[in-house]
């Protein structure tokens, strides 16, 4: 059954003052509707490319691909999140911090406070924090999970198979046969390390 | 959702599933361990979405860990091309693995370092992979580095026109000099082939140490290109033709401008500089309106340094006035000033009504705190000021003034300290109704903890410093042990305690007076230290002493030995053959550096 939700209720007390009047509908692949405002498209290039293509008027752009339960955190996400500032290009001339590198790892700690009590809704058993991985906060809370982590210990936290036996390449033989040898340097104080299959472990 | 401590349940709310598997999530979301097995289709993910989330992962996860979970992700590290080496803190094992496997085409970004936790770095990367098949390198960053090394890098520099950020600090050579005695030699390559590889180069980006009387060879290979500059220090006079000369320079970083008040500039130009920062400022700000007057752009102004009380109260009157008048764009006034009080009681109450106007908290709504350190100085600083690079010494015993609301702004400024320190048994002092009212850390974010024992700890020791911080954040401990500490040992069971919070402290700085060193136990202080501290820093001279530690330790990564304060060269050069000569006698293998000051030994543990 279609519902239709009013997505202005879910959105953060100082994230409303700059949208514009001019809103859209869209529409869940399990029928559910949402109205949203021009700052909620901008954030999504998929709904952006569609409302620019497709004039329906008050007809729900549809999301084939998008459930219901999906969805509706995503638009609140958005909502909260259309009045933040723009990240810098990568090339950004007007980039005022001298000691920042625009090409150094990015940080993933930087997960504000309602950025994480969003994520902390969605399981990874349940497929939802794959869904939503989209937004900024899932790329980093999944990589806050695999840093340092063995390649073990990763595939006992997302319940990741082996390929199968012999062809893998994480099968036990193929990583040590990947190992390779002890390097050498020519400097007598000072010689390469031991040969270590995957170091993380 | 239920909460029980720091263990959170996330909910399933599959009907099929009957099972919560419980992840365990710190205080900040920033590490979820799983303790039972998920599922999720994590490689499922599209290429561009696996992407994203490498972007926030180090070479050594993608490259050594989840390009073995499986064929798929084997695949995408092989196909992703925005690796970021960081060859900083990494173990020598680690080193020589990411450099056999990452193909050097794609990587954007390398940071190489010769510093203590890597000691021949540099000189062990360019054995394992040829530089100049870094054919889309974007940034290169090199620390402490010998002249040949040099020699290799800036020919790589002067070549590749890939590299637009170019940050080159060298490592100061001198034993007892000042760090700005001209006197001092810095290590590093003949500056004529840095100024030419600068020259040729397509930097937007050039980041330095070097000090004023090595600045002006720099000066003439100054292009247009560069937009961000950092350097050492400088005179006015060098001030004025970098600007003359780098008419597209955006951002300039110096620890101090040289100002020599008796003489006066005769220079003018208007420069569309937007961010200026000083670190380490010594002059007043009134010293500085003249050349300040040169960047009428500004959008951001940063002043971190010292000056006398008087002196400060002085030029706070009229600072509003110069802020007004001449820069307009002015949007980021940071400021962190150190002021020497020579006479009691200082007038912080005069100071901080300067800063009540409404320019200050209404047009610009620019605030700060005035903190006493009683007897002979105080703290002044913006609440916004970043501090994460900055250690704060945690002072009890004065009442700071703010010119708002002092329980945000100093909630704002705990908030950005990055690095405490504090004497865990001036604790007593503290209010303890003031611990942990909301179950929050009075200091969230301190990733480096610096603890001195004077005294002996009091009982409610751990508590209170797990009030203050949230151990689980900290990367680094530095316990220093003063000469009147009356039990070593029971600090040391303090210190294991706290290691059962601090499960991400990977570095450990351990100094002592040299009258502790007979009573000094080493075999139980390595007994604390658990294998997930993988560099030592430690202040040590007895060679036995020194195997001990090292035969305990088999974890570590690096250690570096100190020398305290009157031992002789000679005495320090036997120590440090001793060590080398007992570590190939173990057929261990390692790299090592020694001079005056210390010896880095960095191993091959796993």
């Amino acid at each position: 059954m279609a519902t239709t939700t009013d997505s202005s209720n879910t959105s953060a007390t100082t994230t409303t003052e700059n949208a514009t009047s001019k809103t859209i509908k869209i529409q869940s692949n399990d029928g559910e509707t949402h109205e949203i405002d021009q700052g909620v498209v901008e954030q999504s290039s998929t709904i952006k490319t569609l409302s620019d293509l497709m004039d329906l008027g008050d007809v729900p752009i549809p999301l084939p691909n998008v459930k219901g339960s999906i969805l509706t955190p995503i638009v609140e996400f958005c909502n909260y999140h259309k009045n933040d500032p723009k990240p810098e290009p990568l090339d950004d001339d007007d980039d005022d911090d001298p000691n920042k590198d625009i090409y150094e790892p990015k940080r993933s700690d930087d997960i504000c406070e309602w950025d994480q009590n969003f994520i902390k809704r969605f399981t990874v058993q349940e497929g939802t924090l794959f869904d939503i991985i989209m937004a900024t906060v899932g790329c980093k809370t999944i990589a806050n999970m695999v840093r340092g982590k063995a390649s073990s210990e990763v595939r006992e936290m997302f319940n990741i198979s082996y390929d199968p036996p012999g062809e893998g390449l994480n099968a036990p033989n193929a990583i040590e046969s990947q190992a390779g040898t002890v390097p050498t340097t020519q400097d007598t104080s000072a010689t390469g390390p031991s040969p270590q299959p995957d170091p993380m472990n | 959702m239920q909460a029980v401590g720091k263990k959170i349940l996330l909910q399933n709310r599959s009907v099929a599933r009957k099972v919560n598997k419980p992840l365990l999530i710190n205080k900040h979301n920033q590490q979820l361990v799983a303790t039972e097995p998920i599922s999720g289709d994590l490689v499922g993910l599209p290429i561009d979405v696996l992407y994203r989330i490498f972007d926030y992962l180090d070479a050594q996860t993608i490259l050594l860990s989840l390009q073995y979970v499986c064929r798929r992700l084997r695949d995408v590290s092989e196909k992703y091309d925005r690796y970021a080496l960081d060859f900083e803190n990494i173990s020598m094992v680690q080193m020589w693995h990411v450099c056999r496997l990452v193909r050097p085409e794609s990587v954007l970004s390398l940071n190489l370092s010769d510093g203590p936790s890597t000691p021949q770095g540099i000189e062990f990367f360019l054995s394992l992979i040829n530089i100049r098949k870094f054919t889309r390198l974007r940034s290169l960053s090199v620390h402490q580095s010998a002249d040949d090394i040099f020699h290799t890098i800036l020919k790589y520099v002067h070549g590749c026109r890939s590299v637009e950020s170019f940050s080159i600090h060298f490592r100061r050579a001198s034993l007892f000099g000042r760090p700005d005695s001209p006197d001092d030699d810095y290590h590093g390559p003949s500056l004529t082939l840095l100024a030419s590889a600068i020259a040729k180069s397509n930097l937007k980006t050039f980041k330095t140490n070097l000090p004023k009387y090595q600045i002006d060879c720099l000066l003439w290979p100054m292009n247009l290109t560069l937009q961000h500059l950092t350097i050492g220090n400088c005179t006015q006079k060098q001030y004025y033709m970098i600007l003359q000369r780098s008419p597209r320079l955006r951002t300039l970083t110096l620890n101090f401008i040289f100002i020599n008040r008796k003489k006066t500039l005769l220079f003018h130009i208007s420069h569309p500089l937007s961010s200026l920062a000083l670190l380490e400022q010594k002059s007043s700000i009134t010293a500085l309106k003249q050349i300040l007057s040169w960047t009428p752009s500004l959008v951001t102004l940063k002043i971190i340094g010292t000056q006398s009380f008087d002196t400060f109260l002085l030029e706070s009157t009229q600072l509003e006035t110069f802020l007004h008048n001449n820069f307009n764009l002015l949007s980021r006034f940071h400021i962190f000033i150190r002021c020497s009080i020579d006479e009691q009681p200082f007038a912080v109450d005069a100071l901080m009504a300067s800063f009540q106007t409404p320019f200050w908290t209404e047009d610009k709504r620019w605030f700060f705190t005035c903190e006493p350190r009683l007897p002979d100085n105080c703290l002044f600083y913006s609440a916004s000021m970043r501090t994460m690079a900055h250690p704060y010494t945690l002072y009890i015993g004065g009442n700071s003034r703010s010119n708002f609301d002092e329980i945000n702004s100093n909630a704002e400024m705990m908030n950005t300290v990055g690095k405490l320190h504090f004497e865990p048994t001036k604790m007593q002092y503290f209010n303890s109704r003031e611990k942990n009212i909301t179950g929050q850390s009075f200091y969230p974010n301190v990733t480096i903890l610096h603890l001195k024992f004077h005294d002996n700890w009091p009982s409610d020791g751990i508590e209170f410093v797990s009030s203050l911080i949230d151990m689980s954040r900290v990367t680094a401990l530095e316990l220093y042990y003063d000469r009147k500490l009356d039990s070593i040992s029971d600090s040391i069971v303090h210190v294991g305690k706290l290691f059962k919070q601090a499960v991400n402290v990977s570095a450990l700085v351990v100094f002592r007076y040299k009258c502790l060193y007979d009573r000094f136990k080493w075999e139980k202080l390595c007994s604390v230290i658990p294998h997930h501290v993988k560099h030592l820093s430690i202040s040590a001279s007895d060679p036995e002493d020194m195997k001990t530690i090292l035969d305990h330790l088999k974890h570590l990564w690096s250690i570096r030995f100190q020398w305290p304060t009157g031992i002789i060269s000679e005495d320090k050069g036997t120590c440090s053959r001793e060590i080398i000569n007992d570590l190939k006698m173990k057929k261990q293998n390692f790299k090592y550096l020694h001079d005056d000051f210390e010896l880095q030994i960095w191993l091959s543990n796993a």
